[in-house]
């Protein structure tokens, strides 16, 4: 059996009812930071009664507060449900089964504490709270959770947070006197001190029940003993700690040295070890297992990272009734385990909202999504928004133009009642990822019905794309030298194709494949695509009149100073985006383009150059914004001047940071 | 095996024994567990018969009747055999079930058991109630599927409603009052609610309870005289013959009692009924059911209903091994429809071990119990005649309030304690009869409330709180009920409340004109109460103020009256009251499997309620004899039946039977 679900309501960061459904075996729970991926594993250590002794006791912070801290939850509901139970465990949980042999657990505590400031918890099982519930059944699961590492050398020396101290608890299981008897033992020497190695202590000894009759008189005098502090077995245990040897197959114990010397990155290893055999240990278990990790890639380097989720894997297909929940902030950890085990999770409207990958149709892109959700494009599970680019000068532009078109819709938008935007993508959240080309058909399944998917399961977050207009390229019938057409072998006129630059006039359709993608994609709740609506990216740039910026962008770039091309940016320069005829303008913007593709420059260089020149820009604006911020919507105003976004940008920056696209 | 094989393998198992002596000579067994304080030398293995080792050592793989007498330690026998079958017992997720009537019972036979295995959970095993059992297991957890419930907050419990419950406090229940009235006389009517109504599967047709006593099927209810002349009557008014067919009456109160369970509620018989469909709806409720106690041993099996051990059955035919203990003499719940001549013939194919000695009483008293109720099988008085010939005893009275007092002195002549001996009774309103005056009665509540404060008993302070704190509230604003000493609904603290009451009473006592009472009238003491208390109580009420919803200053002080009637009389000392020391009173019914040194057993006056006259004991066959029976079985060494005045015959009769008379 496994869990299958849970709900969770008025808990943390949860004030209506949040729902979560798992898979069998591995979870991967991924989501930016405050979507609710500790909340959701604390509830479970809550109702599992991980830890029930210790500080896992409800306290006033529990229950959800909201931001303005007006409104409180009456009380905290958590409920999981069991599904596939065995016929074995169909009577093992009888007392928490429903009347369809599902086993529930629910958890409930009110806000108003005892006089003494403790949380009364009401646990049942099944379907009602009168049916009887089983105490005893929670000894038949084993919840282990693994806190987030903050401090490996905290976990790995003596004490109670020992998860040294926790393995060997572990591996002992019930044989656990051979130990305590040997240390018993030895104190029992010591204390009786039979062989006389021991004088010293006996002295001392000696000397404060001396002291003791001598004070108090043999009468109220009370007799003391000298022994080792405790021999119960946890005590026993938890003053063990590890030592280590920088090379391995060292045995002489006396070259091991304490591993407070150790670097910090090693004492990750060595802690992660003791994890693992920690886990080797649920082989032999046969119990329900629910192991619970949060952020495991702290101070892991990415191989280890892939090992350990890999190890994980191998874990639960092998282990049938272990079940693992992990939160990361990992893309690394995210892009190694396939998309079935991602639940992403989601904060909105105060509670949270977590979508399975799995369950999103995604029809024939899964295959591609499992291969090419890579590093860099997991970023998309982090993020708040989503801007999907074809290349990387939309990669690299993005972000700047984004800071313009912020600027400009905060201004637009100060005098009404709509909310202002962050005034920057990283601000807001928002990634910008490159998918290499026109596979937006992919992605946009995650967000919205598209390509002959369909369902109601969609990642909940806003998502752009921007791809280009691409029209097909132009076809002009050949003439010789007397203007007649050359014809070819078979008779028929020949011809050729070259590129086409259409005017805003006459705007050309597009040969983009995506773009068919379009009307399905803007129906949905959380996806719109874009496109150039002339050509492609800087061409379309370079037609919204930014022409003086980019041919200054492009001299810069080209290698020889003072030659045609120079020359020719200067004049463009000179002409200072005071275009009248769109065909002068259009071949301005065709000039630039052919060099910026030529071998000297190449988009990603002229891309990155002009970036640069934006941005110092920008922030020189920003620079002479006042102490008390009186000139803002003045610096905002001339930010705004810099460069003509093309408003399919705007709209995809917009759409992607929440805001409103129609007014 | 002989009966010593078989003490051996009880005490290897039970007290952990490694040595070869026999329990009989083995006195220093550390573990050796025993019946009683004044038995403490008596180990409780080497005492047990060998009727009662066999039961024992009997197969929890058949079904077993064990026929137990009166007094014959079955309830130890319970105990001890489920000490070894755990004690054996491997399996963790089935156990054994041991279901009895009362939760005193269920607590006996818990301590037992405890005693015995020393284990700190007695868990996969249960011991409790067969209600709770029926219900917990089996009515609350699947119900609701099958019954239909539209639960409150996710649960489909239903709350358990008595079918008499008072609607004057409940307003609620007005939601089911039926459209059907309860006519019972002419213009005589009131409503009925659907908590009334019940279906039993052995008639095949729903019930309607009118009171405590009375009941009927719907169709007998539309046939009665009174029922039919309102039908008549009405449809002679409206001149309409269809009106109050019996179909519709049927429909409407049906209707009722589904919209009464849809809605979570169920009384006792629902309840029953609801396990009872849940096990014959789905066939794998009652499989797992089985599965997760294989035994079933239910204590007191005469008490079964009809219904109970239907659903019993259902469990048995499941697989589950059922283990029936009791005495069918014993049966006294035929309104609860608990059938001896059914449950003998359901128990017909169960293998039957006898346990015939009766530990509790003396001979006399076993055989005249046998001869009035007709046994036939041997049973043996293991306790000790004490009283020879007046052993037996009957009492002719002519005056109900003078028996305790002729019962205190029959006592103090042989030499029996009162605390350990009983009046028995079979109504409760004969028990009040014989009560002289108990405080609840109490006019004069402040005057009384002071004598028992004065008295420095437990038992008189917690009386003398009540009673103070019934005058009081009515002084504060009342109070809803008599919970925390009638606190009123404007005080906050309950705490508080009671110690208001307390210095209440501390100031009554400590002035010295109402703390006087010799030789005055009851007139003249409520005039000097008049004077003094107004003080008394605006100072007291000082500490009180903060805890007052509505603080108030006494301006205009109700007055104290003296109770009508009582001006003229002497003021009633304390000796008026119930000494604590008085014999105790008890129903028959409450009485069942206690025993008392003597029993006093009252027969009513006139032979109107069923089972309540001597001669019914002796005549009627059935539950009267029964009834008759158990009486007089909880006597050890004196039994006395108290009658009305006999004629000569009637005296005659008894004295056939072994009684003999008294003055």
């Amino acid at each position: 059996m496994y869990i299958s679900e849970l709900k969770v309501a008025g808990y943390k960061n949860a004030k209506e009812t949040s729902q979560i459904k798992f898979n069998k075996g591995l979870n991967v729970l991924v989501g930016e930071n405050g979507s609710g991926k500790t909340t959701i594993i604390n509830a479970l250590r809550l109702i599992l009664k991980e830890n029930e002794f210790s500080y896992m006791n409800i306290s006033e912070d529990d229950f959800f507060i909201s931001l303005d801290k007006q409104v409180s939850s009456e009380n905290i509901k958590i409920d999981i449900t069991f599904d596939s139970l065995t016929p074995d465990e169909e009577v093992t949980f009888l007392s928490w089964c429903d009347a369809e042999f599902k086993a529930q657990l629910h958890l409930e505590v009110n806000a108003n504490p005892n006089r003494k400031g403790y949380y009364k918890k009401e646990v049942w099982g099944g379907q009602s709270k009168a049916s009887i519930f089983e105490e005893e059944t929670f000894e038949c699961i084993d919840c282990i959770y693994l806190p987030p590492l903050r401090d490996a050398e905290e976990k790995l020396v003596n004490g109670k947070k020992s998860r040294l101290a926790q393995l060997l608890k572990k591996q002992y299981g019930d044989n656990k006197e051979k130990l305590v008897d040997s240390v018993k033992g030895f104190n029992d020497i010591i204390t009786s001190n039979a062989d006389g190695n021991y004088n010293e202590i006996e002295a001392a000894k000696k000397n404060i029940n001396t002291k003791l009759v001598e004070t108090l008189g043999s009468h109220l005098g009370q007799s003391v003993n000298l022994q080792f502090a405790e021999t119960t077995f946890n005590k026993v245990v938890e003053s063990i700690k590890m030592v280590f040897f920088p090379l391995s197959g060292e045995t002489d114990p006396n070259k091991f040295r304490d591993i407070a010397t150790n670097s910090l990155g090693y004492n990750n290893l060595l802690y992660i070890a003791t994890v693992f055999a920690e886990l080797e240990l649920l082989k032999d278990n046969n119990l329900v297992t629910v192991l619970l990790i949060e952020e495991p890639e702290a101070h892991l380097h990415p191989q280890l990272q892939v090992k350990f989720i890999k190890y994980l894997k191998q874990l639960t297909d092998m282990l049938h009734n272990t079940q693992v929940v992990i939160t990361t902030h990992s893309p690394v950890l995210a892009s190694s385990i396939s998309i079935d085990n991602l639940i992403h999770i989601v904060q909105k409207d105060e509670r949270f909202v977590a979508t399975a990958l799995k369950d999103i149709n995604m029809s024939n892109s899964k295959g591609y999504l499992n291969r090419w959700l890579d590093v860099t494009k997991s970023t998309l599970l982090f993020s708040k928004g989503i801007i999907l680019v074809e290349g990387i000068s939309e990669a690299m532009l993005i972000p700047v133009l984004a800071q313009i078109t912020l600027a400009k819709y905060n201004i637009s938008v100060s005098e009404t009642s709509k909310k202002p935007l962050p005034s920057s993508l990283e601000e807001a959240g928002v990634s910008v990822i490159n998918i290499n080309g026109i596979n937006f058909k992919h992605f946009l399944k995650l967000f919205s019905d598209c390509d002959n998917s369909s369902g109601d399961e969609k990642l909940p977050i806003r998502c752009s794309g921007i791809t280009d207009n691409d029209p097909g390229k132009t076809e002009i019938p050949l003439f010789d030298q007397d203007g007649m057409p050359i014809l070819s072998d078979d008779g028929e006129p020949q011809k050729k194709f070259i590129e086409t630059y259409p005017l805003p006039s006459n705007p050309s359709k597009g040969n983009n494949s995506a773009l068919a993608l379009i009307e399905d994609v803007n129906k949905s709740k959380w996806a719109r695509l874009f496109h150039s609506p002339l050509k492609t990216f800087e061409y379309d740039l370079a037609m919204e009149k930014n022409t003086k910026l980019m041919a200054q962008t492009l001299k810069i770039l080209w290698p020889i100073e003072n030659g045609k091309v120079s020359k020719d940016c200067e004049k463009i320069i000179e002409y200072d985006n005071k275009y009248v005829d769109e065909n002068l303008l259009s071949e301005d913007a065709k000039f630039i383009i052919e060099h910026i593709d030529d071998e000297n420059v190449g988009k990603g260089t002229y891309a990155q150059q002009f970036a640069e020149i934006i941005e110092t820009q920008i922030n020189n604006e920003l620079f002479k914004i006042a102490s008390d911020k009186s000139n803002s919507t003045a610096i905002l105003q001339n930010i705004n001047k810099l460069i003509n976004v093309p408003k399919y940008i705007e709209d995809a920056v917009i759409w992607s940071c929440g805001g409103d696209l129609h007014d | 095996m002989t009966k010593e094989e078989m003490q051996e393998v009880l005490s290897k198992v039970l007290c952990r024994k490694d040595h070869p002596l026999h329990c009989d000579s083995c006195s220093h067994n550390p573990n050796k567990i025993s019946s009683s304080q004044e038995d403490r030398f008596i180990c409780r293995i080497s005492e047990k018969t060998e009727q009662q080792l066999q039961y024992i050592f009997s197969s929890i793989k058949q079904n077993i009747f064990l026929e137990a007498c009166a007094g014959s330690g079955k309830t130890e026998v319970v105990g001890m055999k489920m000490s070894y079958e755990i004690s054996k017992w491997t399996d963790r997720n089935n156990g054994i079930a041991v279901l009895t009537f009362t939760n005193e019972a269920t607590e006996t036979i818990k301590n037992r058991v405890e005693q015995f295995s020393k284990l700190s959970s007695l868990h996969p095993h249960n011991i409790g109630t067969l209600t709770g059992f029926l219900h917990g297991f089996i009515a609350q957890k699947f119900g609701y599927k099958f019954f239909g419930n539209n639960g409150r907050n996710g649960d489909f419990s239903y709350r358990l409603i008595d079918k008499m419950m008072d609607t004057f406090k409940n307003h609620w229940l007005e939601n089911y009052k039926s459209k059907i009235p309860y006519v019972y006389g002419a213009g005589k009517q009131e409503s009925i609610y659907a908590n009334q109504i019940y279906y039993d599967y052995q008639k095949k047709d729903y019930y309607i309870q009118f009171s405590e006593n009375y009941k009927l099927t719907i169709t007998e209810y539309y046939n009665s005289k009174n029922f039919q002349k309102f039908v008549q009557d009405t449809r002679n008014k409206y001149n309409n013959n269809e009106l109050y067919k019996i179909e519709y009456v049927k429909k409407q109160l049906i209707s009722d009692k589904v919209k009464f369970l849809k809605d979570g509620f169920a009384n006792f018989e629902d309840m029953n009924n609801i396990a009872f469909k849940a096990l014959q709806e789905n066939i794998k409720v009652a499989s797992i059911i089985s599965k997760r106690f294989p035994i079933i041993i239910v204590d007191e099996c005469q008490d079964l209903s009809w219904i109970e051990i239907q659903i019993l059955k259902k469990l048995k035919d499941a697989g589950s091994t059922l283990h029936f203990i009791g005495d069918l003499n014993q049966a006294i719940y035929d309104f609860k429809n608990a059938n001896p001549t059914y449950t003998k013939e359901f128990l017909s194919n169960f293998i039957c071990y006898k346990l015939t000695d009766n530990f509790r009483s003396c001979q006399p008293i076993v055989d005249v119990s046998n001869r009035i109720s007709s046994i036939t099988t041997t049973i043996a008085g293991r306790t000790n005649n004490k009283l020879s010939d007046n052993s037996v005893c009957y009492y002719e009275y002519d005056d109900l309030q003078v028996l305790q007092e002729k019962y205190s002195s029959f006592l103090n002549l042989f030499n029996i304690q009162p605390e350990s001996s009983s009046i028995l009774v079979r109504q409760l309103s004969l028990k009040s009869n014989l009560q002289v005056r108990s405080a609840q009665k109490s006019i004069h509540l402040i005057l009384d409330a002071i004598q028992l404060w004065k008295a420095k008993q437990q038992s008189t302070r917690i009386m003398a709180l009540e009673l103070a704190g019934k005058q009081l509230q009515k002084w504060l604003g009342g109070s809803k009920n008599k919970d925390n000493y009638f606190c009123p609904i404007d005080i906050k603290s309950a705490f508080r409340w009671r110690i208001f009451i307390k210095d209440f009473l501390e100031a009554c006592c400590s002035n010295s004109f109402i703390n006087n009472f010799e030789n005055k009238k009851y007139g003249e003491w409520y005039k000097t109460a008049r004077e003094q208390l107004p003080s008394i109580l605006l100072n007291t009420y000082k500490s009180l103020k903060e805890y007052d919803e509505n603080p108030r200053d006494f301006n205009s002080f109700p007055i104290l009256r003296t109770p009508s009637g009582t001006t003229e009389s002497a003021i009633d000392a304390i000796s008026m009251f119930e000494p604590p020391t008085s014999i105790r009173i008890n129903t028959i019914h409450s009485a069942k499997g206690c025993g008392f040194e003597s029993v006093m057993v009252v027969s009513s006056k006139d032979q109107k309620s069923i089972g309540g006259h001597w001669k019914q004991w002796i005549e009627v066959e059935g539950e009267s004899k029964r009834i008759g029976y158990v009486a007089s079985t909880r006597a050890k060494y004196s039994l006395i039946w108290a009658v009305p005045k006999l004629n000569a015959k009637d005296r005659k009769q008894l004295e056939t039977y072994g009684f003999k008379r008294i003055e």
